[in-house]
């Protein structure tokens, strides 16, 4: 029964997340369908459940089931009517969402396939019966997503009850305005139902993955990706557990493996749509942790505008469509995040997770660096994915740096030095000398780093092929 | 692998002498008013043979060791001791990479009162010396303990290697850390480290990380040094052999099969976490357990049930645990009262895996000796020290 209303309640905010990506896609097709179903689900939960936030905020419409139905009525409503209106002209439409072509598997490749799909379908499996029949008993469960989610369903209002939950208010409410939207429609608090989201967004991350190394390699290479991902130990336990990490990496590889299809694109309308999808990922991302906002929101801004001016430099783009991609780009930005921000600062809340980052002086913390090289390389959270990928930065750099790979590459190594900084230089140290911390920036950025180590290897082996076949 | 190779194999192992696969001891026995060997004492200790081993109390500082030339290397001590008052003593040696006098050290602490067996894996403790020359004990000032018996213990290369293969195959449990890290393969090369692998946090053991890199670099290094020094040999060659065997392939293939091997342990440790839950919690109707929490969610549904209908309430529940914030999650709107609040008349306390808390004759919850409610009534027992309990109005 639980499972029932659970995925009645999947239905409206994927529809609505589908609607914004045809919109995104405009009159072309960029992705396949089940993917755009996949992207609908990851866009639009956080877009539906942060509308709903503005709704109660500015509106004072209630967080009951009039007040869900009323946002998601009105986000179908807005978002199908641009898309009826856009649909009326693609036959005008460039069709280009078709994949490269693969050569078939081997027997054994399938059969080694097969048994490791079973074998990673097991994982899901049991994640899901864990999250549906376990109690919560994680730290940030108990005391923000599912505590926040509850208060709002019991009060049916938003309240940042700061003297219970003191920095923890300063935390984005759309994941728990998720899990009350379950509750909300199940008319009950049932502690499955609300979990169960968990599991689905890790399903969806692997669903995207595959279509963004799908995109640019075979489809060996990408169920190579797939099956690596879906089973790095830690990010099966972050995947599977009630935490929201998994769901943040599902929006950053959005993000940024959409501005480096955008960057490999050969039409100005399918990059036009890439960098829409890109934009609207990131957007999303700084309501969804604080981390989106504080840490990943600039460094995408930075990696996309470098790739944007290289294009303009090589006159890949026009100055025009330069300008127009940045302009939806901020538009939509004001648009979402400068509510947020706004009444972030209206209530004196800190822009970091539980501690501001303006207050973080900084000085060299030591035993810091030996406690990442051993949470990296000496713990079995990551199996061998490091060391290969830093062989493969070394061995392929020519791909990894001066490629449009750059992309992911510069994302990635501003990314984790940015962490590395803030743990080697400032109190935040202490997360990652107890490994409370550390390994949770590597999470979110796990499937990009996945598909960048997938897509070297795959180059290699193009390469390799093609020397090897020489006269 | 052919048959005959697997033959071969066995009558390699059926011809290695027996002592290969048998860890050696050696013990001192103290009881009976025994003292075997030669002890040397520093600091002013007296020290008594009596029947049941020897007393030494420490007026100051000080070690009893004794000089050792053993047949066999020293994995593993086990100590059987007593002490009158909690003891902080230590296991010393003498490394023989350092001086004469210098002294390596493990501290271990022995709880006052009734005979105590302690087994300590030493091989993992920074400067210990399998084939140290001196080993002994060190007592602090004030110690008054009885040694009745130390054993060592060395394992043999291949029990090690046996130890080390199950070691690796050893799974955690689902812990307060593993959100956020896995510890992964473990190896310990000997038998009590495994059974104590997770009993030390970090544990006292190498990652097997390190074997797998120095298998991936060994395999890079072979390919590479066949590719400059075979594959190039001749033009012909080189040509045939990059077509029969590519190096990034042979590499990536080697590493492809580690990869799996490991994603197999570690995956068959997350399937441990699943099949601990679903037998001792989701399965179960009475007696549940779940993780370390141990009955606590029983106590925290059956409290909520009637915690849910009242404004404010009192928790007491072990210190560093969230059970608190369980409850005021569980409750919600309903609230545990925080540090400082005023308890009032009538109110409902819930008591949480607390031993030490129990009610007095008068009716009061006491903690130790120490009145900690006015008087009230048992309204539910849970069980494990748990219940709940309201004061009169």
């Amino acid at each position: 029964m639980t499972l029932l209303w659970f995925l009645l309640g999947l239905i409206l905010p994927t529809s609505i997340g589908w609607l914004l990506v045809r919109v995104l896609e405009w009159q072309t097709d960029i992705v396949q369908p089940l993917e755009r179903i996949t992207l609908g689900f990851v866009l639009g939960f956080p877009l539906m459940s942060f509308v709903m936030f503005l709704a109660h905020i500015f509106a004072g419409l209630p967080l009951n089931l009039v007040g869900f139905l009323s946002v998601q009525t009105v986000l179908l409503a807005i978002l199908g009517g641009i898309f009826y209106a856009v649909s009326r002209k693609r036959s005008l439409a460039v069709t280009v969402a078709s994949l490269p072509v693969s050569e078939p598997l081997g027997t054994w490749t399938k059969i080694l396939g097969l048994i490791l799909g079973v074998w990673t379908l097991g994982k899901i499996i049991s994640g899901a019966v864990l999250l549906l029949l376990n109690p919560i008993y994680l730290d940030d469960t108990i005391d923000n997503w599912n505590l926040r989610a509850k208060m709002f369903f019991v009060d049916e209002s938003f309240a940042l009850h700061q003297e219970v939950l003191g920095g923890i208010a300063s935390y984005p409410p759309t994941v728990p305005l998720i899990k009350t939207w379950f509750a909300v429609l199940y008319s009950e608090w049932s502690e499955g139902l609300v979990n169960l989201i968990h599991v689905v967004w890790f399903v969806a991350v692997l669903i995207l993955v595959f279509f963004a190394i799908r995109r640019h390699a075979s489809l060996l290479y990408a169920l190579i990706g797939t099956y690596m991902l879906a089973n790095l130990p830690l990010y099966v336990i972050q995947g599977t557990n009630t935490y929201t990490d998994v769901f943040l990496s599902a929006l950053l590889l959005i993000a940024v493996s959409c501005a480096f299809h955008a960057v490999c694109a050969s039409s100005v309308q399918v990059r036009s749509a890439f960098l829409r999808l890109s934009g609207a990922a990131i957007i999303l991302s700084t309501v969804v942790k604080n981390e989106g906002l504080a840490l990943y929101l600039p460094i995408v801004l930075v990696v996309v505008a470098a790739s944007m001016w290289v294009l303009h430099r090589k006159n890949h783009i026009s100055t025009m469509q330069l300008m127009q991609s940045f302009g939806i780009w901020f538009g939509a930005g004001v648009v979402l995040s400068a509510p947020w921000i706004l009444y972030k600062m209206q209530n004196g809340l800190v822009f970091g997770n539980a501690q501001g980052i303006s207050n973080l002086a900084l000085k060299w913390q030591p035993n810091v660096l030996t406690a990442i090289t051993v949470n990296t390389f000496f713990e079995g959270n990551w199996i061998f994915l490091f060391p290969l990928l830093i062989g493969l930065l070394i061995w392929r750099w020519r791909s990894a740096f001066r490629s449009s790979l750059a992309v992911l590459t510069a994302f990635l190594l501003l990314a984790i030095g940015a962490q590395c900084f803030a743990f080697l230089f400032t109190s935040l140290s202490t997360e990652a000398i107890y490994q409370t911390g550390f390994a949770r920036g590597f999470t979110q950025l796990m499937p990009l780093l996945v598909m960048l180590t997938t897509l070297l290897i795959a180059e290699s082996q193009t390469k390799w092929s093609e020397s090897s076949h020489r006269p | 692998m052919n048959r005959a190779a697997v033959a071969s194999f066995g009558i390699f192992l059926s011809l290695l002498p027996s002592v290969a696969f048998a860890a050696e001891r050696t013990t001192w026995d103290f009881q009976n008013n025994n003292v075997p060997g030669e002890w040397e004492v520093t600091g002013t200790f007296s020290a008594e043979s009596q029947p049941d081993g020897v007393h030494i109390t420490a007026n100051d500082d000080g070690t009893f060791t004794q000089m050792i030339d053993l047949p066999h290397r020293i994995d593993v001590i086990a100590l059987t001791v007593s002490a009158q008052t909690p003891t902080d003593m230590m296991i010393v040696w003498h490394p023989n990479s350092l001086p004469a006098g210098a002294l390596g050290q493990r501290q271990i602490r022995i709880p006052a009162g009734t005979l105590q067996h302690v087994t300590l894996d030493m091989s993992m403790i920074g400067y210990w010396d399998p084939h140290t020359d001196t080993l002994g004990i060190a007592l602090p000032k004030g110690a008054n303990i009885v040694l009745q018996r130390m054993d060592v213990e060395g394992y043999s290369f291949f029990e090690r290697v046996l130890e080390a293969v199950r070691t690796f195959w050893t799974f955690d449990t689902f812990s307060s850390y593993t959100i956020n890290f896995l510890w992964g393969p473990l190896l310990t090369f000997n038998e009590t480290g495994r059974l104590h692998l997770f009993d030390n946090l970090p544990p006292l053991a190498q990652s097997a990380n390190r074997y797998f890199y120095f298998i991936l670099a060994l395999t890079a290094i072979g390919l590479l040094l066949h590719r400059f020094y075979v594959g190039m040999a001749s033009n012909a060659s080189a040509d045939s052999f990059r077509k029969r065997a590519p190096y990034a392939f042979l590499f990536f293939f080697v590493f492809g099969a580690l990869w799996i091997l490991y994603d197999l342990r570690m995956g068959l440790e997350y399937f441990s976490y699943a099949k601990t839950d679903i037998g001792s919690h989701m399965m179960k109707r009475e007696d549940r357990i779940f993780r370390g929490f141990l009955s606590f969610y029983t106590t925290a549904e059956r409290a909520a049930t009637v915690l849910a209908t009242e404004e404010r309430y009192a928790v007491f529940s072990p210190k560093s645990t969230p059970f608190m914030s369980i409850m005021r999650y569980y409750t919600y709107p309903s609230a545990p009262l925080l540090d400082g609040e005023a308890i009032t008349p009538g109110m409902y306390y819930v008591v949480i895996l607390r031993p030490d808390i129990s009610i007095s004759a008068e009716g009061r919850l006491i903690s130790g000796d120490t009145p900690i409610s006015p008087p009230g009534d048992l309204i539910e027992d849970y069980g494990d020290a748990s219940f709940l309990f309201r004061a009169r109005p």
